[in-house]
């Protein structure tokens, strides 16, 4: 099966008045049909921007390089109504807080539809019958009253589940939704999970799923990259790199978390240091500062991402090759 | 949170701002209100006549001996615009400031204490806010009597109702922020956290409330003097100077470079005005922050 | 002093009202109770809605409660007015959630930290200087940065100095009210590794209110979960992962999800939290609890003590037979009935 979207060699450079500065530094990778594309970072990784940039909500003045093939166009290379024509009929997006994601003066209903009858042409009638249907796809109860009501009316999961019917409504085959459990409480976030991997496998859906929450990425996911200073540094299926990863990155991002089998008192292994902003990328390996394992050659030449053993990895030293 | 933290970081990304006093309208303004004050400080050093001292060159446009022209009694105009900035310009600072400490107090203790005091201190507030600034300022200058002095204080009796209310809702608002609360866990005294903690927060937008009011405080003063109530004849005043330039529309000259004068004091006092709150928040003062 | 074996903080049967716009009132804590030991650590767990940020306003006296005692080392905790808090209580600490409004971002570090050192009159001004120091250092910062301003630090580092800060009161017991909340996965651990260690070093009591299971559960001796206003359990931490009593904390269990890689849904829980405002009759928990019976709806559930260290407010826990998983309690339903 031929890939959903491919990305190849994506590079964004932002405006400062100081210049310019490359956030996200050479992105590869590979999203397949009704798959769960999981891609971690913490803040200042660049996960957000590459995805920006695939639909065109960079700021004024971006600069950015590279392919990303979908649905035999180039997502980079388009412009305006063309790129508004293919996001948003075949792209949905779902961001973070569902409380400034809706419109707070609008119908849920009036949402629903404006979006639907823009890129499907359907009438009114058709419009409200097919607002409804999403509803109860994302098991919002009672959805014909919830047409009427406004998106304040409602708990942060079911703003978040109006959301996803709004990213839907148009059927599109890719779904990016960036950190969308992030501001929920942890019963609600399990329902948004399920729900999302219903609609994947009930739609044939792609799910693009950004979080810095490795437990989410490992319920749902179905191959993880890991995001360091714009670039990836381990990416591949979500078990082998979960239970096994290679990267001391990925290594330590997984130490740090609280294990359920672990003896109390044993202190969380955090990672020293700070990430770094992208002005004060470091040369060489930019994970470098900060590993334990590191070589002098870390600190000149930036490792490839290069595959081994069915999953991809950028680093020179690979100290967990035999599974340590 | 991450996206929480990205905006954010994109903001930081996008390099250090400016420092606030580098700003081309803090600049400019800030010029010319400088400018005007040392006007104000050395007219008799500047002025090349006597601004009360009348010629027979009466009504003349501007000539090399008269740039600015001479008004219906002679009296050469440029002079007078000089002198006029020694009563507009201090002037409006001193009342200015004095309905700022005026309405800063009622207001803080309002906020502060709250029950009774602030609810007697905001009608009063309330009261003063009924009439319009105009309206309520005449009525004041023309209780009192005629004169400079008496229009300052209807100046003052307009102008600290605002700063009531502004630093009253401030410290309202800043009492409910955690390190206020904090602090008062700390064992600090409720009169302590006040002034180290409440107050300097609020002292921003209070000198930018300020300085635009500064703008108003001239304009007012130059519309009682117009209307004759502030400044008497044959005082050089702003107002009073565009009042009988009213009166004598064809020698355009008397009413314009009064009015101009007017207009570039309070727009520089606007420009000051937008750019000072800047000025006074650490992070954007010194230039963006500048975090290891 | 307190007496030697008297808990550090005891809240009993606290209810606290907050009026929202409109005049309406509503019972953010309604009845609640929690105990915090000496040098314990107690987390406090729930989801939104569940009262539990009032409930550490009350603990501390920021807001007064409608009803119940608060009391800290034996003595009543009086809520602040206006004048300076009563010294008694400045051991008695607050560490809030958000570390961008919890500094003054206009004062410098080291004036900040010095706050309690000044206003309790601890340490002669000479001395000062060298405490705000050895403060810092506790919390793991370096001295410099008593010269700095907040916005200089990063919301890890931010944190740390809020810690310090209500550590210059030389507290015996610290209410943290979400410290993690805000903060990195890199940062969290370091803060969350800190807060053990001081309790430790220093036998700090702390009353840690968090929504992240997965770190409560490390850091945590007892655990205490609220659901609406109320205090369904609580219990030292291994027995309360390994065997919940209340359906809504085995729910919360089975809603973590875990990081193994073996890709296991999290469970979710059924309906939404109602309003705190018009809470369900009886137990406010039983619209959404798979095991319901007609005694949930009917009467208000009890808190019981099913062991020396365990109390449950579920009637499941009730009646004959030793506590049990709530599934096994609900198939003895029958049973458990006709032997009331």
């Amino acid at each position: 099966m031929s890939a959903l979207l491919e990305v190849e060699g994506l590079r964004v450079r932002l405006p400062t008045p100081a210049g310019y500065t490359t956030v996200v530094d050479g992105v590869d990778y590979l999203v397949e049909p009704a798959q769960v594309f999981g891609v971690a970072g913490e803040s200042g990784s660049g996960k957000t921007v590459s995805m920006l940039a695939l639909l065109g909500l960079l700021p004024t003045g971006a600069v950015v390089e590279g392919r990303a093939a979908f649905g035999g166009q180039d997502l980079l290379r388009l412009r305006g109504r063309e790129l508004r024509a293919v996001s948003g009929r075949d792209i949905g997006m779902v961001f973070q807080d569902p409380m400034t994601s809706l419109h707070p003066m609008l119908t849920v209903g009036r949402q629903l539809t404006e979006h639907v009858r823009r890129h499907l042409g359907l009438g009114r009638q058709g419009a409200t019958q097919r607002a409804i249907e999403l509803l109860e796809q994302v098991r919002i109860p009672d959805p014909s009253s919830a047409l009427h009501a406004y998106p304040h009316q409602f708990s942060g999961g079911m703003r978040q589940r109006i959301a996803i019917a709004i990213a839907l409504a148009c059927g599109p085959r890719l779904l990016i939704a960036d950190e969308p459990t992030t501001a929920l409480d942890v019963t609600v976030q399990a329902g948004i999970l399920r729900l999302l991997d219903r609609l994947r496998r009930e739609h044939e859906l792609s799910v693009v799923l950004i979080t810095h929450d490795l437990a989410v990425m490992s319920s749902i996911a179905d191959s993880v990259s890991i995001f360091y200073a714009g670039r990836v540094v381990e990416s591949g299926p979500r078990e082998s790199l979960l239970q096994h990863p290679r990267h001391p990155y990925t290594r330590a991002l997984l130490d740090a978390l609280p294990h359920p089998e672990a003896a109390r008192d044993v202190p969380l292994v955090a990672i020293k240091g700070t990430p770094p902003t992208p002005q004060q990328i470091p040369a060489g390996c930019p994970y470098h500062p900060r590993c334990a394992y590191a070589i002098d050659v870390c600190t000149t030449d930036d490792p490839p991402l290069v595959p081994v053993d069915g999953r991809r990895l950028a680093c020179h030293v690979d100290p967990f090759a035999n599974g340590g | 949170m991450s996206a929480i933290a990205f905006r954010t970081r994109a903001r930081r990304r996008s390099g250090r701002l400016r420092p606030a006093w580098r700003q081309p309208l803090a600049i400019t303004g800030g010029v010319i209100a400088v400018g005007w004050l040392v006007v104000a400080i050395f007219a008799p050093l500047i002025a090349p006549y006597d601004p009360l001292a009348q010629t027979f060159t009466a009504s003349q446009g501007p000539t090399g001996a008269h740039l600015f022209g001479t008004d219906e009694l002679g009296r050469d105009v440029l002079s007078r615009v000089i002198f006029g900035s020694r009563v507009s310009v201090p002037i409006a600072l001193l009342l200015v400031g004095l309905a700022a400490v005026i309405g800063g107090l009622v207001g803080g203790l309002a906020g502060y204490f709250r029950g009774l005091v602030d609810g007697a201190s905001m009608r009063i507030v309330d009261l003063v806010f009924a009439f319009p600034p105009i309206i309520l300022a005449m009525v004041v200058a023309a209780v009192l009597g005629r004169g400079l002095r008496n229009a300052a204080l209807a100046i003052v009796v307009v102008a600290w109702p605002s700063y009531a209310r502004v630093v009253r809702g401030l410290v309202l608002s800043v009492g409910d922020l955690e390190y206020v609360q904090s602090a008062r866990l700390l064992g600090s005294s409720a009169r302590r956290t006040l002034f180290r903690d409440v107050l300097p927060n609020v002292a921003g937008p209070v000198f930018v409330l300020a300085t635009l009011d500064l703008a108003n405080a001239i304009l007012l003063l130059s519309g009682l003097s117009f209307l004759g109530l502030g400044a008497q004849p044959p005082h050089a005043e702003w107002g009073s100077m565009v009042a009988d330039g009213a009166q004598y529309f064809q020698w355009w000259w008397i009413g314009t470079f009064p009015g101009l004068a007017i207009f570039t004091a309070v727009l520089a006092f606007n420009f000051l005005g937008d750019s000072l709150r800047d000025l006074f928040d650490p992070q954007t003062a010194w230039g963006g922050d500048d975090r290891q | 002093m307190a007496a030697n074996d008297s808990p550090a903080l005891e809240l009993r049967d606290v209810h606290v009202v907050y009026e929202r716009r409109g005049r309406e009132r509503v019972p953010a804590v309604a009845g609640a109770s929690l105990t915090v030991e000496q040098g314990q650590i107690v987390g406090l767990v729930g989801e939104s809605g569940c009262g539990k940020s009032s409930l550490a306003r009350a603990a501390v006296g920021l807001v007064r409660p409608a009803a119940g005692t608060v009391m800290f080392e034996g003595r009543e905790v009086t809520p602040l007015k206006r004048g300076a808090r009563s010294k008694d209580l400045a051991r008695l600490q607050m560490v809030f959630q958000n570390p961008y409004s919890s500094l003054n971002p206009r004062r410098k570090i080291g004036s900040q930290l010095a706050d309690a050192l000044e206003a309790l009159d601890l340490v002669p001004r000479r001395a000062r200087r060298a405490r705000v120091e050895e403060l810092l250092d506790l919390v793991g910062l370096h001295a410099n940065a008593a010269a700095r301003y907040p916005h200089q630090f990063s919301g890890g580092q931010r944190q740390r100095i809020a810690v310090a800060r209500a550590l210059a009161a030389e507290p015996s017991l610290l209410v943290l009210d979400e410290p993690l909340a805000s903060l990195d996965a890199s940062a969290q651990a370091q803060v969350a590794n800190l807060l053990v260690d001081l309790s430790r070093r220093l036998s700090l009591g702390l009353l840690l209110i968090s929504h992240d299971l997965a770190i409560v559960r490390h850091v945590a001796d007892v655990v205490s979960v609220m659901y609406l206003g109320v205090m369904v359990e609580t219990a030292p931490t291994r027995p309360l992962w390994s065997l919940p009593l209340h359906p809504y904390t085995e729910a919360l269990i089975g809603a973590v999800p875990h990081p193994d890689g073996r890709g296991f849904l999290p469970e979710a829980l059924p309906g939404e939290v109602p309003d705190p405002a018009r809470p369900p009759a009886a137990c406010r928990f039983h619209p959404r609890c798979p095991y319901a019976f007609d005694r949930c709806s009917n009467e208000d559930p009890l808190t019981l003590r099913v062991a020396s260290d365990r109390t449950v407010a579920c009637w499941l826990q009730s009646g004959a037979g030793a506590p049990g998983p709530p599934a096994q309690r609900a198939a003895q339903l029958p049973l458990l009935r006709t032997e009331e």
